[in-house]
């Protein structure tokens, strides 16, 4: 039962004792009631969020094909299977390599930013061309990189006009190459984060430092490497962070253009829990792949929030 | 709207709702353009039921049918596939033993070619009726390019090197193939071990014989060197089926392709035309049998049996509309005549093929009756019955395509998976 001081928690919270003139009387905790307006978000999170995830990792523990009624426990079976399974390996490799892309792009939008922070004509053309393939959608543009990419397509044909044919490559066809490709299409696409972000960390940083700089008879390479990089530290970090989550999650393009072959050279975690819970009819097994990917993104987390200390540099831009 | 309306008060009894006149169907196959013309078709005898169509890409096929029967808002009928798709989606249509009976009298099955309606059974339940029929295992040709540069098609291996050579010089990919798709791999590999081992391939499937059996581990030789050789065109790991690989033989930039009766929609120069990128050039396309690799002066069988068929949703209440449009689609005369008409075998016996609009009538006119042929005279199923079986050989096909694995290894991959797989 509530008493009538409980009741108005709600007000006594919005005008601390302390400020009504009471500094002897203890802080009482919120009311009740006042937990009430949590309850929308917890049935929101814990609903749509922990309760799926509690779900995959029941499904984690059965065998079952996601259609029929027939479930099968199966203990941590799943789970020792994937350790022996050389595509989730593979597949952790290729995240690893495609890691690689988010230096490619941080560099080359770190150095676009500056080039487009100094006064130079038509900067504004250049902005939208290196931002406007963040904005497209990878269904978009997909079927344009399997066209210019093919044996027979644009790109082969450019080299081969120009006397380079010895250059011509399957792209997405070897399986030696179609990583490396999917790599050039990311960089291309996602440039333009790292570019804006960039672009709006330059904006932060105090003129006089660089006017400083030049008395001091640094040049642009030593303002770039000196002053601008260490700088942008935050920016870095939060655009590492969001690489690697994205590197983590990376699905469309490669379920686009490679379809994660040939020969699974292209297979990413997440690529590969599509295939084994709809194309392989393994709700159990890719349940499992699913709890590993988010084990590994959990790690993750922990370590950058170690690392960087949330809310502090790793938000600033 | 129309998709809530139709599904929305089913309740899921299976008990024969069947108050819905809107029928949602869904499927990979015909296809928006097919579709529009049966059910236009269908209307003219049937105004007051209403179809509504949504295709699938087959690649979205399952998940989205697996979403869509779970839920009330699924389709009413939707394409079954014989194998693992009528095994894991059968069960949630209606069994149409009763309707079919009703409809068509007691031996309505025999009225069915090759008995291919029971590819869409499971325990005594007849999931799905067939709409029509396809067999692969053969090859189409464009006979204008090979006239063009006086080839003959292949009918064994040392022709189809030599005619391959003529290509390469020419810059033409000799035989495309869109080594992409798992399936298209499969149905490659099949016709090989039906060239060097006719038979084995299903004892394989069955576990009555191993994968490392010589004459199959023999196919996946055959199968590298159609890359090493260049008999596929370079790249060809990097394609898909459609519409990389049809795209090409449309445009005259490949002069082979091994694709079944399904295409024999190359030979009607609406369906070309369709295909084709700028002016429409008419080029002769003509069915022709797998070259016999193996030298045995046979060439390999065909392989087949129903190319979909249809099931109705059991939660549906629209059943009674569903029947009829599927009834009509399946076992009506006009309705398999429409299939026939484009050039598609029908499921029904006595239905002849369509000839009209062909691209060259004298040529291909009697092309159509070797198509009806290839279908007649398959041996053996297409759709491999085991999930695990087939994503292992897809794996294996893919791996030995891009020199990633021998054919010994590959052989002993997909025998693994058989040896540790549960046969009903």
């Amino acid at each position: 039962m509530l008493t009538p001081t409980e009741v108005g928690g709600a007000e006594a919270a919005a005008h601390p004792p302390t400020r009504r003139g009471h500094p002897g009387r203890r802080v009482r905790p919120p009311a009740v009631g006042n937990y009430l307006y949590l309850l929308p978000a917890l049935v929101l999170v814990g609903g749509v969020v922990y309760f799926s995830v509690g779900y995959t990792f029941w499904l984690s523990l059965v065998e079952w094909d996601g259609i029929s009624p027939q479930v099968e426990f199966v203990g941590i079976d799943n789970f020792t299977t994937a350790v022996r399974d050389p595509v989730l390996w593979m597949a952790l490799k290729h995240s690893l390599i495609f890691s690689v892309a988010i230096v490619i792009q941080m560099a080359i939008g770190l150095v676009a930013a500056v080039l487009l922070h100094s006064r130079i004509h038509g900067r504004t053309v250049y902005k939208v061309i290196i931002f406007m393939p963040t904005m497209l959608a990878t269904a978009v543009m997909a079927p344009v990189f399997r066209e210019i990419l093919a044996t027979d397509g644009p790109l082969n044909e450019s080299l081969r006009a120009v006397g380079l044919g010895a250059l011509a490559q399957s792209w997405l066809a070897d399986p030696d190459l179609a990583l490396y490709s999917l790599i050039a299409i990311n960089v291309w696409q996602w440039t333009g984060l790292s570019f804006i972000l960039y672009y709006a960390g330059l904006t932060q940083i105090d003129p006089e430092i660089y006017e400083a700089a030049r008395l001091d008879g640094a040049g642009n390479r030593r303002i770039l490497l000196s002053i601008i990089t260490p700088m942008m530290r935050g920016t870095h970090v939060t655009l590492l962070i969001l690489g690697v989550m994205g590197v983590l999650k990376t699905f469309d393009v490669v379920f686009l253009v490679t379809g994660g072959g040939p020969a699974d050279a292209t297979e990413f975690l997440p690529t590969y829990i599509y295939e084994t819970t709809i194309t392989r009819f393994d709700a159990g097994y890719g349940a499992a792949l699913s709890v590993i990917l988010l084990l590994i993104s959990l790690a993750f987390t922990v370590w950058q929030m170690r690392r960087y200390r949330m809310g502090g540099e790793v938000t600033r831009v | 709207m129309a998709l809530v309306a139709a599904c929305g008060g089913g309740g899921g009894d299976g008990g024969g709702g069947s108050s819905s006149k809107t029928v949602n169907w869904w499927g990979w196959a015909p296809g928006n353009d097919l579709a529009t013309k049966y059910v236009a078709a269908f209307n003219k005898e049937h105004p007051d039921i209403k179809v509504v169509y949504k295709e699938i890409p087959y690649a979205d096929y399952v998940n989205a049918l697996r979403l869509g029967l779970r839920s009330d808002s699924g389709p009413d009928v939707f394409a079954l596939q014989p194998g693992e798709i009528t095994d894991r989606f059968g069960p949630s249509g209606m069994d149409l033993t009763a309707r079919a009976r009703q409809s068509l009298g007691a031996d309505w099955a025999s009225t069915i070619v090759g008995e291919s309606h029971t590819q869409f059974a499971r325990d005594g339940k007849q999931f799905g009726m067939p709409v029509q029929l396809s067999a692969s295992g053969m090859v189409w040709y464009d006979k204008t390019l090979f006239d063009q540069h006086g080839l003959k098609p292949p009918t064994n291996a040392d022709e189809l090197r030599k005619v391959c050579a003529a290509f390469a010089s020419l810059s033409v990919v000799c035989m495309a193939q869109g080594a992409k798709d798992a399936w298209a791999n499969i149905d490659f590999y099949m016709t090989l071990a039906a060239d060097t081992v006719p038979g084995a391939f299903y004892e394989a499937v069955d576990g009555k014989r191993p994968w490392t059996d010589p004459g199959l581990v023999r196919a996946f030789e055959l199968w590298r060197q159609m890359f090493t050789e260049g008999i596929f065109g370079k790249g060809s790991a990097g394609l898909a089926v459609y519409p990389d690989t049809v795209g090409q033989f449309a445009n005259g930039k490949a002069a082979m392709i091994m694709l079944g009766t399904w295409q024999a929609g190359f030979m009607d120069a609406a369906a070309l035309k369709l295909g084709q990128e700028g002016k429409f050039v008419p080029r002769v396309m003509l069915p022709v049998a797998f070259p016999d690799v193996n030298g045995d002066g046979q060439p390999p069988k065909t392989f087949g049996g129903p190319d979909y068929g249809l099931a109705i949703n059991s939660r549906s209440d629209a059943q009674d509309a569903a029947w009829t449009f599927v009834h009509w689609l399946s076992s009506n005369q006009n309705g398999q005549n429409l299939i026939a008409a484009e050039k598609f075998v029908p499921a029904v016996k006595g239905v002849p093929m369509g000839d009209s609009n062909l691209v060259d009538p004298q040529t291909q006119k009697p092309a159509l009756q070797q198509v009806v042929d290839f279908m007649a005279n398959s041996e053996g199923y297409r759709e491999i019955p085991y999930a695990e079986i087939k994503t292992a050989l897809g794996d294996a096909l893919a791996a030995v395509a891009v020199g990633r694995q021998t054919p010994a290894r590959a052989a002993e991959a997909v025998e693994q998976v058989s040896r540790g797989l549960k046969r009903g």
